[in-house]
């Protein structure tokens, strides 16, 4: 098959009398091909368009293929395959930037002819009837096998500027536990962190986009990638994300990341109007790793005998150190987790006070104290700092927590403690609030009144599950709010797991097409 | 004089709340409606020309700015409104538009009416919302907007050379040597424009960093500027000022 497009290449020709705006079937760009893949994509353009670039090499979208043209104004798209081929199950889309379908047809109805240019022996190939006009925009041909849709193969044309990449957030990834970062100017990194996760507003062609970081005293080049991966649907307005490893980033200091179209063909001076240029300052705090006192042990064996007794001192003041050090960290986890406890989203504290305000103007006195009343305790709740209270405060703070949003939103709710028995148990204090406002603003806040939300407190011998269910579109976990919230609860959980020296707190997702299920699971708590 | 005004919330409180309170304290208003979504307000807007629109930065999961952009006609004033919106809330302020948070400030309500119908009156539109979707798109839109007596300046950010304090108002001095009176107080930018850096010295300086060659020991500490300029550092800020210029 390579073979076969190569000599398509060399088979671009020229023959016969273009006409302005129609498209030139004798110049055929190779747009699309796959190992494995029975299909492959040729496309046609008019006389006045200009490649600018054309490629198919993309690490992480096998299958992709980008042509990225000026001028141009209609494009027509050729489907080429092997003589007998089984593409029954085949199916070819096009669509417009918006994601609108303009056609769509099986492959095995379309009336495939032996290929007209050449007479290459065992191949076939047919046009798609309709023309497509590209001015200024983008449009995508997907062909897909029905049975598994991840066999595809994807061709982009772009006849339009590119856009800048926006850098959104850092997400730090420890062993255990991963952490936002406040803003985007500075990162602190530690020593058991091993990824930086940058998160970036995935335009259409995102994929284009190489990240590099330089090192802004030594001008090197520590990390250059264009491996994106995606949580959830790509497309306008959703994250992608590059995880870079620690290990490049050798010591403190200023950095710059980059994002930038990279593609053959376009000048690195062309790319630069793309390039998004972001300094970030990151610090790596110092500490004190096994390493260095395996270095300490390798100098006293070498040495003598006074060195021997230097160095044993040495030693023991360092361990001594290490295991200040160690308490030291400790006491930090617990500090900083008496300072997270409780965050009340400043979005749902001022939003509430404009819901009081407007029932104060709306003259509806009732509900305005009812709601008041609720708001009240809500943040005195906050205010008090408990690190653990009773099941059934739980419970009638989040049954405040919901009518209040009920008010705004319009859904219906219940709470369910399956056995009253664990009413006066304890659990950290407002763990589930984070949780169920993410239920409510990503589950169903579209939904209006159709919106459902339930939270069930369910013992399991010595265990605690609480499940939030939201019957909403299903979450995505890659949105940047919500990822702050869900972030702090992981954070929380995270230090509680360590302070209690083991895993006792799992926090899991499961989404589905109509329902998604937040599950809290407490190991031997009751 | 009439200003004919739309209000835009996905909120129905919202907009009965914001209703209530222009009819009590604004009585030069008309609403003309008040919508829910974008798609109604864009063919309500490009139907019936209003003067003025209150616009809730968060519409669902996008922002009103998406709005704007498709407007072909826009020929009209803006009040923002939002709750609590670090980013959006952000744009709004490099454009020196207007905004109200929420509950809303009666006080602050009226004022931001009253300068609309003076800019009506006198017919002075401004280009600050073009401005604001040119240069929203990044966390670190690359120009603000500066309002002045007369007129708006369009500064790159890059070209402020420091601020300085002078009681509520601040003076920017810019490369090329220009000096530009500002009616807002330092604090104001120091917010604005710490996330590209620049640092406050002093009570009454903000300095970008581009500009500084050195540290001088005088005084106990006077940052010398490339145009020779001194700024002083005070006592207070030294560390933090040591820090973010040498950052290793």
């Amino acid at each position: 098959m390579k073979k076969f497009i190569n000599f398509l290449l060399i088979g671009v020709m020229a023959a016969g009398q273009p006409v302005w705006g129609q498209v030139n079937t004798r110049k055929i760009y190779s747009a699309g091909l796959r190992t494995g893949f029975p299909l492959s994509v040729g496309l046609c353009l008019d006389s006045s368009a200009r490649v600018i670039s054309h490629t198919g090499r993309f690490p992480n979208l096998p299958g992709t293929h980008l042509v990225w043209v000026e001028k141009g104004q209609v494009v027509q798209f050729e489907l080429i395959s092997r003589d007998t081929p089984d593409i029954r199950q085949y199916t070819c889309v096009v669509k417009d930037e918006k994601g609108k379908v303009l056609y769509k047809e099986p492959v095995s109805k379309l009336p495939f002819n032996r290929n007209r240019l050449f007479s290459a022996p065992g191949f076939v190939s047919v046009f798609i009837p309709d023309t497509f006009s590209i001015r200024d925009t983008s449009l995508r041909l997907v062909v897909y096998n029905e049975t598994d849709p991840s066999e595809q193969i994807t061709t982009d044309i772009i006849n339009r500027p590119l856009e800048r990449l926006q850098l959104l957030y850092f997400s730090i990834q420890a062993k255990n536990t991963s952490r936002f970062v406040e803003g985007i100017r500075s990162i602190d990194l530690y020593k058991e962190d091993k990824t930086i996760g940058v998160y970036v507003q995935a335009c259409r062609f995102y994929y284009a986009y190489v990240l590099t970081i330089k090192e802004k005293r030594s001008g090197k080049t520590v990390f250059k990638e264009r491996s994106w991966t995606s949580d959830g649907q790509t497309g306008p307005g959703n994250p992608v994300h590059m995880n870079v490893g620690t290990n490049h980033i050798p010591r403190s200091g200023e950095y710059e990341l980059i994002l930038q179209p990279e593609l053959p063909g376009l000048l690195s001076r062309e790319a630069e109007k793309y390039a998004t240029v972001i300094p970030v300052k990151i610090n790596i705090p110092r500490q004190y790793s096994s390493g260095d006192l395996g270095m300490w042990a390798l100098l006293i064996t070498g040495g003598c005998s006074l060195a021997g007794l230097l160095g044993f001192y040495a030693i023991r003041k360092r361990n001594r150190q290490v295991l200040s050090q160690r308490n030291l960290e400790k006491k930090i986890a617990e500090v900083r987790l008496n300072g997270m406890r409780i965050q009340l989203n400043p979005h749902f504290l001022f939003n509430a006070l404009s819901t009081i305000q407007g029932l104060i103007n709306g003259d509806d006195k009732d509900k305005a104290n009812d709601y008041l009343g609720k708001f009240a305790r809500l943040t005195r709740k906050v205010l008090e700092n408990e690190v653990e209270h009773t099941i059934e405060s739980e419970v009638r703070l989040l049954e405040d927590y919901l009518q209040m949003e009920q008010l705004r939103f319009g859904f219906s709710y219940r709470i369910n403690v399956s056995d009253e028995g664990i009413l006066q148990k304890e659990i950290p204090a407002l763990l589930t609030q984070p949780l169920v406002e993410n239920a409510i603003k990503h589950g169903v806040v579209s939904s209006g009144n159709a919106g459902y939300i339930s939270v069930d407190f369910i013992p399991e011998g010595s265990d605690l599950t609480i499940k939030i269910r939201d019957n909403g579109k299903g979450f995505r976990i890659d949105n940047v709010q919500e990822g702050m919230g869900i972030g702090l609860t992981r954070e929380r959980i995270a230090l509680m797991n360590e302070n209690a020296g083991g895993e006792i707190l799992f926090l899991s997702f499961q989404s589905g097409h109509d329902e998604t299920i937040t599950a809290l699971n407490f190991k031997n708590w009751l | 004089m009439m200003i004919n005004c739309i209000l835009i919330d996905d909120e129905q409180a919202n907009i009965e709340n914001l209703r209530a309170l222009l009819t009590r304290h604004c009585p030069q208003v008309n609403i003309m409606a008040g919508i829910r979504t974008m798609e109604e307000a864009r063919v309500f807007i490009e139907r019936n020309r209003p003067d003025l629109l209150f616009l809730d930065i968060h519409m669902g999961d996008r922002t009103v700015f998406d709005l704007l952009k498709n407007l072909s006609y826009t020929d009209f004033e803006v009040i923002f409104v939002t709750a609590y919106n670090h980013y959006g809330i952000q744009a709004v302020k490099y454009a020196a538009l207007d905004y109200l948070l929420k509950p809303i400030d009666i006080r602050e309500l009226k004022e931001a009416v009253e300068k609309v119908e003076k800019k009506i009156a006198t017919r002075t539109r401004t280009s600050q919302l073009e401005f604001l979707l040119e240069n929203n798109t990044g966390l670190f839109p690359k120009k603000i907007a500066l309002p002045m007596q007369q007129e708006i300046r369009y500064i790159p950010v890059r070209d402020i050379m420091y601020c300085e304090a002078d009681n509520t108002y601040t003076s920017f001095y810019l490369q090329e040597g220009d000096h530009l009176l500002v009616s807002k107080p330092l604090k104001e930018y120091t917010d604005l424009l710490k996330p590209h850096g620049f640092v406050r010295t002093h009570q009454s300086y903000l300095v970008n960093p581009r500009f500084v060659k050195s540290w001088l020991k005088e005084d106990g500490g006077v940052l010398l500027l490339s145009t020779g300029k001194k700024i002083p550092v005070s006592r207070p800020n030294r560390e933090a000022v040591r820090r973010e210029l040498n950052p290793l």
